[in-house]
């Protein structure tokens, strides 16, 4: 069971994937981009990793995508994009979406009903908790977390300099 | 923390200090002296080490000879910061930055070379590509640098990605991260009687091959050097050219030199085609070029291509003398050569940049440098050179080693591509030495004003070239006395 539900979220993941970088409209893209990453939250689920799950909610699918609308909404091309974005609302645009999404609403229903625990647990008795991620970060990974911060460090000093010169620009 | 850690503390934290003093304020001079002082402190206690080094932990694998590339890593990184401040001097843009990221592009390289762990690796790599990208855009709204910049962004990006499913498949393959348990394991050693059955294990060796060669500029990934080269700022170039590529080689030969992965035919084949096809099309491209900076990019193509040789050799299928570190030796002493010949290429063409305006190097430039201004003409052309392996400099005694560790493995058919390959590139280097020798035709004009630290450090690369190209015996015997123990 586990095996059938895990493919039916791949499948998900891979198809919105695809159609992600098929989309001409860059919103569209990234609501099927959304959509991945519920699949592959999902898939964490799956795995006995709730937590990794909810990070991959809360980073990517909230935090990232955010981020993603903000670029977009700046890159506003004026009245094409207007008239663009008359066209981009219509329900129809949304149904690939709605119908994936619905697939993941599911499979989530599923896996949270008193019967799906008795199945899943089987398969996957190391549920893998903030708990034991942290334990492991902060041991035998402590250096990863160094050079993770090393690396944020690079990126904000990198995007520092390449912001500030736009300000410049533009007065 | 062990002591083996005390040049990446100095590092990253001299990196954090000048965030700190450019909050309160900015002033360039100390900044320099900061980063150029720090990195001597790293080099002196990164060579304390060398002998006694012995470090391993999951994610980290330090003996001697990681300490000893690392000393070489951080002594690239001290001779371009040494000429920094000139060459940031002249520019109209904020200039801390570019040290904090200079420093953790060092700090990057270093945790590739001595990362024993695909995760460490992996933000290793991250953390020096990443912070190469924003020097390569550094200076202003040139076009060239912007494109360069996305080009390489873009291109680093997707090569990550790849290494990263490959990674991906491994894992699938063995459960473990590890270099040692990957590479040691005996489930791969059974493997290599069934290797057929197995496509997700050749895949992810696949594609980990095509990340690192996209890495070295390798011919089949080799498209963006040519224009990363040509549009980024000359110390990012140096950078690129030498300590990141020098950082991921090292990595390579870790990944070679140690378990039995590499022994399966496709992969001999796949790494023999590469090899040859770099030497010859980096040769070949270099050929006709007008463009220094092309020029060198091609010629990076091909001496990484050479390198790939040593590799090769690593694990003979008969060897004529059972010595079993020289093919690592040979890498080793021509990773050496080569880089610190280019990195002396490149300063020299950081202090002309310094003095005029326009930023494309054409060899006609260079034209009657010899008359104009000796001392430097002299040092570049010790330095062609030596890049073309002329007898009495490092790259003839790197090239030398790299021969003899081939024709005691017996790979024929790519000593013959070397060979062809070095004639050819015999060509293309002699003529800007030619170029240079030449009468200039228009009233002579000073180009280099060279201050303390920059005749310090043309003479140290000087010495270096043709001091360890004479008496190569002594770094031999010291470079054996490390790998062989």
């Amino acid at each position: 069971m586990t095996s059938m539900l895990f493919y039916l979220a791949a499948g998900v993941a891979i198809i919105a994937a695809l159609l992600t970088v098929t989309r001409h409209n860059a919103v569209h893209a990234l609501l099927y981009l959304v959509i991945t990453m519920l699949a592959i939250s999902l898939i964490f689920f799956l795995f006995g990793a709730p937590f990794a799950a909810a990070l991959q909610i809360i980073i990517y699918a909230g935090a990232i995508m955010v981020l993603f609308v903000f670029v977009t909404m700046m890159l506003h091309q004026g009245e094409l994009s207007v008239k663009q974005e008359s066209q981009l609302y219509r329900p129809a645009q949304s149904l690939g979406a709605i119908l994936l999404s619905t697939i993941l609403l599911f499979e989530v229903i599923y896996l949270l009903s008193p019967q799906a625990a008795v199945i899943i647990t089987p398969d996957t008795r190391v549920v893998i908790g903030a708990k034991e991620i942290g334990l492991k970060l902060y041991t035998s990974y402590l250096l990863l977390v160094e050079i993770a911060a090393l690396l944020l460090l690079t990126a904000l000093i990198g995007a520092f300099h390449l912001g500030r010169r736009h300000q410049e620009n533009s007065k | 923390m062990n002591q083996v850690f005390l040049p990446w503390i100095i590092i990253s934290s001299s990196a954090l200090l000048i965030m700190l003093f450019t909050a309160i304020k900015r002033d360039h001079l100390y900044t320099s002296m900061i980063s150029s002082t720090a990195l001597l402190v790293a080099l002196i206690a990164q060579l304390l080490q060398v002998k006694t080094a012995s470090y391993h932990s999951d994610l980290i694998f330090i003996d001697a000879a990681t300490a000893l590339l690392s000393a070489l890593l951080i002594l690239l990184a001290l001779l371009l910061s040494l000429l920094l401040y000139p060459w940031l001097k002249s520019l109209n843009e904020p200039k801390e930055e570019y040290y904090m990221l200079f420093l953790l592009a060092t700090q990057g390289a270093m945790i590739v070379a001595a990362s024993d762990h695909f995760a460490s690796f992996f933000m290793g790599l991250e953390l020096l590509s990443l912070s190469i990208v924003p020097m390569i855009v550094y200076q202003d709204k040139n076009a060239k640098a912007l494109e360069a910049a996305v080009k390489y962004f873009v291109l680093s990006a997707l090569a990550s990605a790849i290494i990263l499913m490959g990674i991906a498949l491994l894992y699938f393959y063995s459960g473990s991260l590890s270099f040692s348990a990957l590479l040691q394991d005996t489930a791969i050693t059974e493997l290599a009687s069934a290797q057929t059955s197995n496509i997700a294990y050749q895949v992810a060796i696949l594609m980990l091959l095509v990340g690192i060669a996209f890495k070295l500029s390798l011919v089949p990934c080799h498209l963006w050097i040519a224009d990363v080269f040509e549009g980024a700022p000359l110390p990012t170039t140096a950078l690129l050219a030498t300590l990141s590529k020098a950082a991921i080689f090292v990595l390579l030969i870790r990944l070679f030199s140690s378990g039995s992965w590499q022994q399966y035919p496709d992969f001999i084949t796949i790494l023999s085609l590469i090899a040859g096809a770099s030497m010859l099309l980096g040769n070949v491209l270099a050929l006709l070029q007008t463009n220094l900076l092309r020029l060198l990019a091609y010629s990076s193509i091909a001496h990484f291509g050479y390198l790939l040789l040593a590799i090769l050799a690593m694990h003979p299928e008969q060897a004529l003398v059972s010595t079993t570190s020289l093919a690592a030796e040979a890498s080793l002493f021509y990773l050496l050569g080569y880089t610190m010949t280019l990195l002396g290429v490149f300063l020299i063409l950081m202090l002309l940049a310094s003095q005029q305006s326009s930023l494309d190097f054409t060899l006609e430039r260079l034209k009657g440098l010899f008359w104009i201004e000796p001392s430097g003409a002299i040092v570049l052309g010790i330095l062609f050179l030596s890049l073309a392996g002329i007898p009495l400099t490092i790259g003839f005694v790197g090239k030398f080693y790299l021969t003899f560790a081939a024709v005691n493995s017996q790979l024929w058919w790519l000593l013959g591509t070397l060979v062809i390959s070095s004639l050819l590139g015999l060509f293309y280097y002699l003529r800007v030495i030619l170029m240079m020798v030449e009468k200039p035709g228009t009233v002579a004009q000073k180009l280099i004003v060279l201050n303390p630290s920059s005749v310090f450090v043309l003479s140290f690369m000087a010495l270096v070239v043709v001091g360890i190209g004479v008496f190569p015996g002594p770094l031999a015997a010291f470079v054996q006395s490390i790998i062989g123990s």
